[in-house]
């Protein structure tokens, strides 16, 4: 019964979106769609076979793609490989917890856009501005899953554990970990998005390629078919970003939640 | 010849601080021993310290007085000698079932072949072989209880320490594992200090019982089932003995 209902719920969306599209398709038919506002397919299509052809300000568009997924995935590996083990950390210690989150804490509910100006006067309008400005927002996400994370593991678990016999050090690495995994990984998801949707933020900061320049870009010279592909392509990568980690999470962690 | 004691609770007693007013006394003068494979189990009502008890024995809480020895040594500290059975089943969910009872030797470094064995063999005892690569998610209440009592078992302690392992399962359930004890008592020989607030239960399958008042728990009487074994719980508990020792203890524990 629940997965038929399931079942019809994915047939729902997937004609809600066909419905939509249908519609573009139609009025893009009927000619009623002004291309400077809401381009029509063709405009659409031969925008994105330009592009494809031409690339953009002199640069083909899978590096426009390439910058901005590479800028993403370096701030948040580094945000993960930073971020874990000091969230870890957060969650295990009461003492370490006292004396970073205040400021974690205070930081946080900044927009990170906020700290542009800023990153820009330290590190410059190169690379290291707008991977420091992802690093930091996904920092600041994984460290709270990753605390969270170890607060979550049962007492009973880790008591259990020393009966078998386990050593603190083993129940560390062998009990504590893994049981935190689930919230670390969901941590990483959403963190994942977050970076991808900061690209854009963090191509503000004067690049002169990538997908978040070139939406700027266009805009600027008023070629809004670009802007849409653009943002487009954008929303496509952050969907299959997410798909990618929620299937991974899904074979990791099969057992989450089903205690 | 009298069997050599195991485990020996001496003059017990445990307070309870809180943040307003006087402390809380939970136990008070507990003593007690239990001589090698011996089953002897605590009953009282709910709040009399029985679970406190048990997790002094465990290592997981102190006593504020008196001395808990096993094998004439302290406790100290939580350790593989005394295996826990909690009442909600403490498992890995990310490991299957045979991972799950390899766990405690494999971490503490035994050979990899005798632990294979010695797993096959525990899991065959508690009735999970065919269910080896299926993960605790995927089991019944009663199989995840089994599954930790392998686990437990596998590492061979001195002392089993059951914290109403049963209490959580329904009525038939309950009574298939209260048999499973039992057929593994009479495999294992192991010695159980199992708590319960069932009391057909405690008497089914132990040797001694102790009754226990409300806050602050103290042994108020101790019963000896001297029922013979192998016990078969239709016809044990329908028979003079166990009714006579049943409501022995229901009068205890209604004043």
């Amino acid at each position: 019964m629940r997965k038929t209902a399931e079942r019809s719920y994915r047939l729902v969306s997937l004609t809600s979106v066909g419905v939509v599209l249908a519609a573009w398709l139609v009025a893009s038919a009927l000619g009623v769609l002004d291309p400077n506002r809401l381009p029509p397919a063709q405009t659409l299509a031969s925008a994105v076979a330009e592009l494809v052809q031409h690339g953009y300000s002199g640069k083909p568009f899978w590096l426009q793609i390439a910058a901005s997924m590479g800028r993403a995935l370096a701030g948040f590996v580094l945000a993960v490989l930073v971020g874990v083990p000091v969230g870890i950390f957060i969650g295990s210690s009461r003492m370490f917890d006292a004396v970073v989150s205040p400021f974690l804490a205070f930081i946080r509910p900044i927009p990170p856009i906020a700290f542009v100006p800023l990153f820009v006067f330290y590190f410059g309008i190169g690379e290291l501005s707008k991977i420091a400005l992802i690093f930091l927002t996904s920092f600041l996400y994984m460290t709270v899953s990753a605390a969270s994370g170890v607060r979550s593991v049962p007492e009973d678990l880790l008591l259990a554990s020393r009966s078998l016999g386990l050593t603190r050090r083993q129940i560390f690495f062998h009990v504590t970990i893994p049981a935190s995994a689930a919230s670390i990984l969901t941590g990483m998801r959403v963190a994942m998005t977050l970076s991808w949707a900061l690209v854009v933020a963090a191509e503000l900061i004067a690049a002169q390629v990538g997908l978040g320049f070139l939406i700027m870009d266009a805009t600027t010279f008023y070629r809004i078919p670009y802007v849409f592909v653009g943002i487009i392509t954008i929303g496509l990568i952050g969907l299959a970003l997410e798909w990618l980690l929620l299937l991974a999470e899904r074979r990791l962690l099969h057992w989450r939640g089903k205690q | 010849m009298t069997p050599r004691v195991a485990l020996e609770v001496r003059r017990v007693g445990r307070d309870f601080a809180r943040p307003d007013g006087p402390s809380l006394r939970a136990l008070e003068d507990v003593s007690f021993g239990i001589a090698d494979s011996e089953i002897v189990s605590l009953v009282g009502p709910s709040g009399c310290g029985k679970s406190t008890l048990l997790r002094m024995i465990a290592g997981f809480d102190f006593p504020d007085a008196g001395e808990l020895l096993l094998d004439g040594k302290r406790i100290a500290e939580p350790g593989q000698d005394r295996g826990v059975v909690f009442q909600q089943p403490q498992l890995y969910p990310w490991l299957n079932v045979l991972d799950n009872v390899c766990f405690g030797p494999r971490m503490r470094g035994v050979p990899r072949e005798r632990i294979s064995e010695a797993a096959g063999h525990y899991i065959r005892s508690v009735g999970l072989e065919r269910f080896e690569s299926h993960y605790p998610y995927q089991l019944s209440g009663g199989m995840r209880q089994r599954l930790q009592i392998a686990r437990v078992l596998i590492n061979e302690p001195r002392v089993l320490l059951m914290d109403e392992p049963f209490g959580a399962l329904d009525y038939q359930t309950r009574l298939g594992m209260q048999r499973l004890l039992l057929e593994l008592a009479a495999e294992y020989r192991p010695t159980v200090l199992f708590i319960t607030h069932d009391i057909d239960e405690a008497i089914f399958i132990s040797d001694r019982v102790h009754v226990m008042s409300p806050r602050p728990g103290r042994i108020i009487e101790t019963i000896e089932v001297d029922i013979p074994r192998p016990r078969v719980y239709d016809e044990v508990s329908a028979s003079a003995p166990f009714m006579a020792l049943k409501l022995r203890t229901l009068k205890l524990l209604a004043h």
